[in-house]
């Protein structure tokens, strides 16, 4: 039971360590925006009138919105169908939803590129980008649906309502808040996605973030660019606070009271299948079986260099392990305070630590390359320097996983080992530290499987001559041979998949012990 | 009697309305004390309080001849040696029973594995009857077994003080009363005071030696079950440890005692009719015509034949019953003045349950306890 007493005190050391790692996550930002102003206003206000700009606030902008609602769409149904009605095959159904996740926006618009050609502009980006953001929407909705009860349904309907109305009113405060947390990941995802919208050659902020970086140097404007981009994040980010209000806290605690009816397959829902599996359709069965069929010609073939698959492969593994470690390290702090402690301070420090949510790679890297060239220009161009970049932008992952598992672990049971004689060192080092283990796995692999798709981040920041395999098939793509490109597309799922393996796994052994 | 643990006008909290507001206690080394208040009232704070896990603002707290607590020093938990017992248990749920009971014997993980096999461990195991469950894990045991396994934890290192918070609230009642007795014979047999909190009135009462009600962070009332039941400081403490009838009433001139009893005494007229009563308050014997409320028990009232009171509702609770009766209006009676109706609870045996709508006058069986209004 946690308890809030008056004179509860925040440990000062912990205070003082997440206070430290909060700071770091927002120095990135910090550089940023001293960048954008070195120049004087009058040089952040000419940049602001390009007339190039509407036209890509305005792309960003529509892409993101339009997403959203047709994830929504696809998503809520889906959600319905994999929660509420018995389906045969469940766990199977519930694979495919989950699927698209696996595959990052530039892959899946590679693999379509490949089998339709003329795929672009803004309907080929929708399209993509709907189908890989889907999950964000589905997946939640439908853990809320599964555990809410349908009693306050099953009670709209003996007021007189149709099945339809009273799952709307009955279960609607039980979507409301998972279906705005999935909204706002997908807006940020489409406004942050640099790779799917770049192959499509849809002008957004996101690409000429990275056009004025990298083909024109152009880098007082690439700084404005990111300012204005973070601005729109993070307006949406309060935005779906504000919509999200008392909900979140009023209805938690009550989700598994009652009872959750499962209604029978009626044949008027199996149209529902075809909306559930359209996307992974798309962004997944066909870009990998047209990926397959291209690497076995005799041309692909004959390019394949295994040394280079191989080098790529390790290089991917190790960046992404020391994003997780950085993520991990400066999470645990923050998650700690944040899962035990409440207040103004320990709110601002947990909300710095998620920051990051609203900074697209693109805009990390940029920051990331301003603050090195800034402060060390030895640390331009490292492994140590991509390493902290993804863990500055996975961090909120990294704390989710920690906090999560350490909130669920009982205050009571510190409380009983520090009368049993443990200093608070010792109830870490035998309770909470043992019992939170998990998490930190989960927040850790969560990092690296991120960290291993992102792109964007990793092109402005690798070491010379180094490659990731995200960074190979980008090159592959720029000249369109896709068949060349395809071996390290396969590794890049092949390798993501292992991680999201494992983490199925523990998240099934996780439940048992608490 | 010698305090044990003697805690002195004790604060927790900050503000206006602090959680604990000046707690004096004290607590005898043989007690069984029980601290009987309802949720809210501030006395898991009190608990935490003691154990260390909260910090009081202001107040002493002395356990034998060890500071606890004293002018805003205060000694960390672990220095203590005060057992905890908390509601739910919470057995550590990565270790099995063996484990949890060993936990308090060393201060590291490999240790506590190799303490789990020593003989302390066994004859605890044997304390709480569980001998055969050491390897088990915590989720596994039924709700009394984690209760009786988190005892023998809070005894391991023979804690001076063991302090329970409620730990049977979560346990259905039949085997709630089961795990009270044996609870009451492990502590004895442990030969530890203890420090019990519970909202549950039958509980402080049938369990403790030495019972404290607690109410909107004050004490209200300590001694003795017996003690608190039949006389109550308060009309608060009357109503919160059992049916009570309280009447509005107006003091007469004393009569010479008509039963004898023992006490300050006087008499006052009320719906009852001029009955004697025992002045509760401290400082002056109100002056006759006094305005006063009287307290009487369920069980100090019986029917006898006549037409006084009409019989409105009755509860029937097996052995004996709850007879809810209101004034007669055909009959006056000094008491109509009062605006409202009175109305009495008598406790009768089974057997003798009345018929509603039947008529009876109520006599008393004992004194009438007389309250400030």
């Amino acid at each position: 039971m946690p308890r809030t007493v008056a004179n509860q005190r925040l440990p000062r050391p912990l205070v003082a360590v997440a206070a430290v790692a909060a700071l770091v996550a927002v120095i990135p930002v910090g550089y940023l925006l001293v960048r954008a102003f070195a120049e004087g206003g009058e040089s952040f206000l000419s940049l602001l009138e390009r007339p190039r700009l509407p036209l890509l606030i305005g792309n960003s902008l529509g892409l993101a919105i339009t997403v959203t609602f047709s994830a929504l769409a696809i998503g809520l149904p889906s959600a319905f169908l994999l929660s509420r009605v018995r389906i045969p095959l469940r766990a199977f159904w519930m694979v495919i939803a989950a699927l698209p996740l696996a595959v990052p926006s530039y892959l899946a618009a590679y693999g379509l590129l490949a089998a339709f050609p003329t795929m672009q502009g803004f309907a080929a980006a929708w399209l993509v980008l709907t189908m890989v953001t889907v999950p964000y929407i589905t997946l939640p909705v439908a853990s809320a649906l599964q555990s809410a009860t349908t009693d306050f349904e099953d009670v709209a309907r003996t007021l007189g309502r149709s099945p339809f109305s009273a799952l709307l009113s009955g279960s609607w405060h039980n979507v409301r808040t998972p279906a705005l947390a999935g909204s706002l990941l997908v807006f940020l995802y489409v406004i942050s996605d640099f790779g799917g919208v770049a192959l499509f050659r849809f002008p957004v902020l996101t690409t000429a973030i990275y056009q004025a970086y990298g083909a024109s140097y152009d880098r007082n404007l690439a700084a404005v660019l990111s300012l204005i981009l973070i601005t729109l994040a993070i307006i949406i980010v309060f935005g779906e606070r504000l919509a999200r209000g008392k909900a979140r806290t009023r209805n938690v605690s009550r989700l598994t009271v009652g009872r959750t009816r499962i209604s029978d397959l009626h044949p008027r829902l199996t149209p529902l299948f075809a909306v559930l599996s359209f996307p992974a359709f798309a962004v997944v069965v066909i870009p990998v079986t047209v990926m397959l069929l291209r690497m076995f010609s005799a041309e692909a073939l004959a390019s394949l260099d295994p040394a280079r698959l191989w080098s790529a492969t390790v290089n991917t593994l190790i960046l992404s392990l020391g994003g997780a470690l950085v993520a991990v390290a400066l999470a645990t702090p923050i998650a700690l305070l944040a899962a035990r402690y409440g207040g103004r301070l320990v709110g601002a420090i947990e909300s710095a630590g998620y920051l990051p949510l609203a900074l697209p790679g693109v805009v990390v890297g940029l920051s990331l390359v301003f603050f090195a060239l800034g402060t060390a220009p030895a640390l331009y161009q490292t492994t140590f320097l991509l390493a902290l970049a993804y863990g500055f932008m996975f961090l909120p992952k990294a704390i989710g996983g920690i906090r999560s598992r350490v909130a669920a672990i009982p205050s009571s049971l510190n409380d009983v080992s520090r009368t049993l004689g443990y200093t608070p060192l010792q109830s870490w080092r035998s309770v909470t530290g043992p019992l939170s283990r998990p998490g930190f796995l989960l927040g850790g692999l969560l990092v690296m499987v991120t960290a291993m798709k992102e792109l964007p981040a990793t092109l402005m920041l690798r070491p010379t001559g180094m490659d990731t395999l995200a960074t190979l098939l980008w090159s592959r793509t720029d000249v369109a041979s896709y068949g060349a490109a395809a071996p390290y597309a396969l590794m890049l799922i092949v390798l993501a998949a292992i991680p999201a393996f494992l983490l199925s796994q523990s998240d099934r052994r996780g439940g048992s012990p608490l | 009697m010698t305090a044990f643990l003697s805690i002195t006008d004790l604060t927790v909290g900050y503000g206006a309305t602090p959680v604990l507001r000046g707690i004096t206690l004290d607590v005898s080394d043989a007690d069984f004390t029980a601290i009987v208040g309802p949720s809210g009232c501030g006395k898991t704070t009190l608990l935490r309080t003691i154990a260390g896990l909260e910090r009081a603002t202001s107040g002493d707290m002395r356990l034998g001849t060890q500071m606890l607590t004293t002018h805003g020093i205060h000694l960390a938990p672990h220095k203590r040696n005060i057992g905890w017992v908390p509601q739910d248990a919470s057995l550590f749920p990565h270790l099995n029973v063996a484990e949890n009971i060993a936990f308090g014997l060393a201060t590291s993980l490999r240790r506590v594995k190799k303490a789990a096999r020593s003989n302390r461990v066994a004859e605890l195991l044997e304390l709480v009857s569980l001998t055969a469950f050491g390897l088990r894990m915590p989720h596994e045991l039924s709700g009394g077994q984690a209760q009786r396994v988190a005892l023998a934890r809070a005894l391991a290192n023979r804690p001076q003080l063991v302090l329970l918070d409620e730990p049977f609230a979560g346990l259905d009642p039949i085997l709630r009363s089961d795990l009270r007795s044996e609870v009451k014979a492990i502590l004895a047999r442990a030969q530890t005071a203890a420090l019990l909190v519970t909202h549950d009135q039958t509980e402080a009462l049938s369990l403790a030696s030495h019972v404290a009600l607690m109410h909107d962070g004050i004490i209200e009332q300590a001694g003795s079950p017996l003690d608190v039941y039949s006389s109550p400081a308060t009309v608060w403490c009357a109503e919160f440890l059992g049916d009570a009838n309280v009447l509005h009433a107006t003091t007469v001139q004393g009569e010479s005692d008509p039963n004898g009893l023992n006490g300050p005494h006087d008499s006052a007229l009320s719906a009852l009719g001029i009955t004697p009563m025992t002045w509760m308050e401290g400082g002056t014997q109100p002056v006759p015509g006094e305005l006063v409320s009287l307290m009487v028990r369920p069980e100090s009232l019986s029917l006898v034949t006549g037409q006084g009171w009409r019989v409105t509702e009755t509860s029937f609770a097996g052995h004996d019953g709850l007879v809810t009766l209101v004034a007669d209006t055909k009959t006056p009676l000094a008491a109509r003045s009062h605006t409202t109706v009175p109305v009495l609870q008598v406790l009768v045996a089974a057997r003798q349950m009345p018929l509603i709508g039947a008529n009876y006058d109520v006599k008393l069986t004992a004194p009438a306890l007389g309250y400030a209004p």
